[in-house]
């Protein structure tokens, strides 16, 4: 009997991957029955409740998400920080990803998809969407202009990636004041419903806490994205810029906090916080885990130096916004009841899954780390 | 009137106290956005189209739903709410103790400032000079916000099909005698003239009939800054559907936002230039003390 070596296969498709893959092309799937056989066949939408889950997840949450892109871009080229450089790239990439994936969903959600481009011909100066509409064009191209050096490293082309460096100053001063308008328009749709929206959320100053939120949680996807690099792919962060951009997160926490607490007092309406109704709770635990329990965390001089807790402070700052911005979009919002179906929830969850590929491939990919 | 002030409002004083500062440059951003994208300034309103529905007179008979089907070929469902189908619809209220009831005519109340074609996107829903809201299916991106704008909940979607569209009453505004329901009606419940017109009819059976009315008022005449479907009612109007609603055009609320965006843009584009600028600076002389420094 002879021993016969087997050749060891080594798989090539981790488990997590062939998860997200799944999950990803179960978004397809779904989605492609709405574009065959209509909205009714996968989703609760209904005249009542026109906006469901694809804008109040996908748009309200997805494009805060990437809002770390413009903070860093500013924070590094425009403040001149430059201990920031080595984190900037694999930023930009995940901003630029989740905003393809926003306007992914927005083509999902929209009922005549292919006339997107309209909103530049057929504009309305007076409706905040067409603003985060022409914003968030515009800014995809920011973003794919900010983000493409690695990718033209990668192919060689060095006379274009000579042009791009020339203009790179002016491009990242237009995307922050993009970001700053979008972010803050998204606030301003729902400025026109103070009959439909629970007076919690309902206040004239909903784009300056669009704006603040968006910034508080740019930074705490920073350093959540620099926690998972450094777990997953081995990079290498270090601490000062962890400690650097916690506190750019509290700052802009307290801020928040400081606007909210204002707002609420100044209209006379925050008895409303304990009045025991779903939509109250709701508003506490939005504050309380994304707003008080980061700022509390970071308070602490010895947790704030603690890189375990930092992370934490930033997960509970992202969960908070997710929190925020679907309260805003289904819990603020009156109507028949409205839970997505669950079709409709496989096209968000597809679209984020494909995301997350998009950028682990990018991560092994491209040259992240700047010459 | 106590229920036509919504406590919700009460924060734009809060707003306009914190924005003290901003509004004189808001005020100048102001001539840059245009106030108002439609057209409807052009024919003084009292001379718009409208309609009056008297709610007391109303018999529940129906003629204005198939009236309204036929001309525009809509076809026969059985909805209890306005559908891609339906325009029109009557209601029955009934208190519980059975003493109050009334009809209600829905239908699209072709606002005098229309938060939907306030909130539309690509312009598709426009005022037309004469009254009418109407919408240019053909520019529709399908993104329902003039849904969710809209107070009376009016834009309905056909949501069976792939690529749907909005679907409102357009006040029949291509019909010469105008809306096919008023003309149907057998009753003095619908009428259909000029605004001023009908507000002045309206307030004749107030005045006659002491009493009858509920506040001896109009709904329309002033709601969410006006409408051209008026109503009178023997009941609150709340009772019969009706969102209380203050005099403030709704898109007004979202007027301030949208004048601080030019600011917004040069502001932010010109401090992040100063701060490129300055950093820069201060970033280069550090370099060049620290060469100095390194020199024996």
């Amino acid at each position: 009997m002879t021993n016969i070596t087997l050749p060891i296969v080594k798989r090539q498709v981790s488990l997590g991957t062939a998860i997200l893959m799944g999950l990803a092309a179960l978004g397809a799937f779904a989605a492609l029955f709405r574009f065959v056989d209509g909205f009714s066949k996968i989703s609760n939408l209904s005249d009542s409740r026109p906006w469901g889950i694809w804008i109040s997840f996908d748009l309200l949450v997805g494009v805060p998400i990437s809002a770390g892109a413009f903070i860093l871009a500013a924070t590094v080229h425009i403040f001149h920080m430059d201990k920031y450089r080595p984190i900037l790239r694999p930023t930009l990439l995940t901003g630029f990803l989740g905003y393809f994936m926003v306007i992914l969903a927005l083509l999902v959600d929209l009922g005549q998809p292919q006339r997107i481009w309209h909103i530049i011909i057929y504009q309305n100066l007076q409706s905040p969407l067409f603003l985060v509409g022409m914003c968030e064009m515009i800014y995809l191209i920011v973003l794919l202009l900010e983000f493409s050096p690695p990718v033209l490293e990668k192919l060689g082309w060095t006379t274009l990636l000579q042009y791009l460096r020339k203009i790179s100053i002016p491009v990242v001063i237009l995307g922050v004041t993009l970001s700053t308008m979008h972010q803050s328009s998204l606030g301003s749709l729902f400025l026109i419903v103070p009959f439909k929206m629970h007076p919690l959320w309902y206040t004239p100053l909903l784009p300056l806490i669009f704006l603040v939120s968006a910034i508080s949680v740019g930074f705490g996807m920073v350093l959540f994205e620099c926690a998972v690099s450094h777990q997953v792919f081995g990079g290498n962060v270090r601490k000062d810029i962890f400690e650097g951009l916690a506190k750019g997160m509290l700052i802009s926490l307290g801020i928040l906090l400081l606007i909210k607490l204002g707002d609420l007092i100044a209209a006379g309406e925050l008895g409303r916080v304990i009045e025991g109704s779903f939509q109250s709770a709701m508003y506490l635990l939005e504050n309380f885990v994304g707003i008080i329990l980061p700022i509390a965390i970071l308070l602490i001089p010895k947790l704030r130096k603690d890189i375990a807790w930092i992370f934490r402070a930033a997960l509970l700052t992202v969960i908070g916004l997710v929190i925020a911005r679907l309260n805003i979009g289904l819990v603020s919002m009156a109507g028949v009841p409205y839970v997505p179906h669950i079709l409709e929830l496989a096209v968000t969850v597809g679209l984020f899954s494909a995301g997350i590929l998009a950028f682990g491939y990018a991560m092994k990919n491209l040259p992240l780390e700047e010459a | 009137m106590t229920n036509t002030t919504d406590p919700k409002l009460s924060r734009r004083d809060f707003l306009k106290a914190s924005l003290a500062g901003l509004g004189g440059l808001a005020l100048a951003a102001n001539q840059v956005v245009p106030a108002r994208a439609s057209s409807g300034e052009e024919l003084p309103l009292e001379d718009h189209w409208a309609l009056l529905y008297d709610a007391t007179q109303c018999s529940g008979c129906r003629e204005c739903e198939t009236a309204c089907k036929s001309y525009n070929k809509l076809p026969e469902e059985n909805v209890d709410d306005l559908s891609g189908n339906t325009f029109t619809l009557i209601k029955l209220y009934q208190s519980d103790d059975g003493k109050q009831k009334s009809f209600r005519k829905y239908q699209c109340m072709h606002c005098v400032d229309p938060a939907c074609a306030a909130s539309c996107p690509v312009s598709a829903l426009h005022k037309l000079e004469n009254g009418p809201v109407v919408y240019d299916a053909y520019k529709c991106i399908g993104c329902r916000y003039c849904m969710q704008a809209c107070a009376f909940g009016v834009p309905r979607y056909d949501w069976s099909l792939a690529y749907p569209f909005i679907r409102k009453c357009e006040m029949c505004y291509h019909r010469e005698t105008g809306p096919a329901c008023a003309e149907i009606c057998p009753k003095q419940a619908l009428t259909f003239g000029k605004r001023g017109d009908l507000l002045e009819i309206a307030k004749t059976r107030i005045a006659v009939n002491p009493g009858k009315y509920f506040e001896d008022r109009v709904y329309g005449e002033f709601e969410g800054g006006g409408t051209s479907v008026l109503i009178l009612s023997a009941i609150p109007f709340e009772a019969i559907g009706l969102p209380a609603l203050d005099a403030k055009p709704l898109p007004d609320r979202t007027q301030w936002a949208l004048n601080i965006v030019p600011l917004i843009f040069f502001g932010v584009g010109g401090a992040m230039s100063a701060v490129y600028q300055h950093t820069k600076r201060v970033t280069q002389n550090s370099i060049l003390r620290d060469n100095e420094e390194a020199k024996p």
